[in-house]
């Protein structure tokens, strides 16, 4: 199995080809420190969120390449230990533009990755689990204020984190959402005070670990069923209460 | 004082049949995908928060998982294909009574003890019975009875039902029959630490721990993150993906 750098491909990753004909209109905008429960909604897209409260922790609006983003970071906390980030990428379009197929989608180098559509101007529905490294050079804004919102509020964020990542577009909307948890907090590293690091979690080591393979399957099949809900929240079919785990 | 006034709100909670009739002994925390309560023939399907009661046995289907505190904050997360009968919960701090008796049927368990006595405790299994001495374990019952523990925290000394016993440190694990006698302690085995992993992960997709302990190293332990984790330019994510058509 090809081992990538799934840092690169993490922060690859934010780069969601969302291109829309029209613009975004204006909603109303999720501030930092606000909660959410079952349900996050942003630029028109309710974003199923797992058990738990939700704070928001970053938030950064962009434009390049004629695509304007709105990205989230919301987390939730045990004892000032981070425990869950959603990593949330809405975008507009600019100007006038059309899909280019989703370059993750499929990538060999991903533990688990399934790509369902990845069509050029048309429906892109992929997903794959996933480690994400925090920090680093690189850092796209809204993830750094989340870090830097973390770090005053004396919460400590893991270097890595482990999930899943998903990539829809249908029309002209386009979503990519990453749900991630802090392994140390599931599954405590067994060498005495250590906690995880990103060279951890690379491929090759989870696949020689028997218990991370095991997450990872956990994981899998969490994101199959977690797929068919999220694309609920992308046709704004679910309930306003939010969604179950 | 508290637990009186708790108790009678248990009691009111909206469910129905037999279940009125008995004592709420505590609640689930933590529910993942599909997890029954069978209490006197009555079968229900438990959601988060539920009641649980003296004599109930918790079944956890195929992909699920549940986590249970008891009013005396004993907790127990119960991982996938698992049956947990809560045989006997007698606690009254005014009186001094106080009684635990969890019989594992089957699946993947991790026990935290609460505000009882040691002594107070009993676990049991097709294969042995174990006692408590200020603990946190995990432990897997296979279809034939066999039971193999793992201590995270403290001791416990397990009993096995075709005779012999031995004390398990925290680190070391012990594997018993229904005709063999506890090995002695060694290492976890691979097993073990596979089935915990996955009851650990789905419990952790509801937002659980997985275990006070855990949290603890991850609060004591958990690295900084580097000091180059500053905010980036929007201009700095790689490009968004569009085509100019």
């Amino acid at each position: 199995m090809v081992i990538r750098n799934l840092l690169a491909a993490s922060v690859f990753a934010l780069s969601v080809m969302g291109c829309q004909t029209t613009g975004g209109g204006p909603a109303p905008e999720p501030v930092i420190g606000s909660t959410f429960s079952g349900l996050f909604t942003d630029g028109g897209n309710q974003v199923p969120l797992p058990d738990g409260t939700w704070t928001v922790m970053g938030r950064a609006k962009s434009e390049h390449d004629f695509v304007r983003y709105n990205d989230t970071v919301l987390a939730t906390e045990v004892s000032g230990v981070i425990a869950q980030v959603v990593i949330v990428r809405n975008a507009y379009p600019a100007h006038l533009r059309s899909f280019k197929p989703y370059a993750y989608c499929g990538d060999p180098g991903y533990i688990h990755a399934v790509t369902v559509s990845n069509e050029f101007r048309g429906k892109q529905d992929c997903w794959r689990t996933m480690a994400w490294q925090f920090g680093g050079s690189g850092t796209p804004e809204h993830v750094a204020q989340f870090l830097q919102e973390a770090g005053m509020a004396a919460k400590l964020v893991p270097p890595v984190m482990i999930g899943a990542g998903f990539h829809i577009a249908e029309g002209t909307d386009a979503l990519d959402v990453f749900y991630l948890w802090n392994p140390d907090l599931f599954m405590p590293n067994p060498e005495p005070g250590q906690t995880w690091g990103w060279r951890d979690w690379q491929v090759g080591d989870v696949v020689s670990d028997p218990r991370k393979q095991a997450a990872y399957d956990i994981l899998r099949g969490w994101a199959e069923e977690w797929h068919a809900t999220l694309w609920k929240g992308f046709r704004n079919g679910l309930p306003a209460t939010g969604a179950g785990s | 004082m508290l637990i009186r006034a708790i108790l009678p709100a248990f009691l009111i909670i909206g469910f129905s049949g037999n279940a009125l009739a008995q004592q709420a002994i505590g609640t689930t925390q933590v529910i993942v995908r599909t997890v029954l309560g069978d209490l006197e023939s009555a079968q229900r399907t438990l959601a988060k928060a539920d009641p649980v009661h003296a004599n109930e046995n918790i079944i956890t289907r195929k992909d699920s998982a549940t986590e249970l505190r008891f009013i005396d904050e004993t907790m127990i997360k119960v991982g996938p294909d698992a049956q947990v009968a809560l045989d006997r919960f007698v606690f009254d701090p005014s009186s001094g009574a106080e009684q635990v008796t969890v019989n594992m049927v089957k699946g993947t368990l991790r026990f935290i003890s609460g505000k009882m006595r040691k002594s107070a405790y009993a676990i049991r299994t097709p294969a042995a019975t174990i006692s408590v001495r200020g603990t946190i374990f995990t432990l897997n019952v296979r279809g034939d009875g066999s039971t193999a523990l793992h201590v995270e925290e403290g001791e416990v000394t397990v009993e096995g039902t075709g005779g012999g016993s031995v004390d398990v440190t925290a680190g070391l694990a012990t594997t018993v029959t229904v005709t063999a006698a506890p090995t002695p302690p060694a290492k976890p085995s691979v097993a073990l630490a596979i089935e915990v992993a996955k009851m650990d992960m789905l419990a952790a997709l509801a937002g659980s721990v997985s275990s006070p302990m855990a949290v603890r190293k991850a609060g004591q332990f958990g690295r900084s993150l580097p000091a180059n984790s500053l905010p980036q330019k929007a201009t700095d994510i790689p490009g968004a993906s569009c085509s100019s058509s």
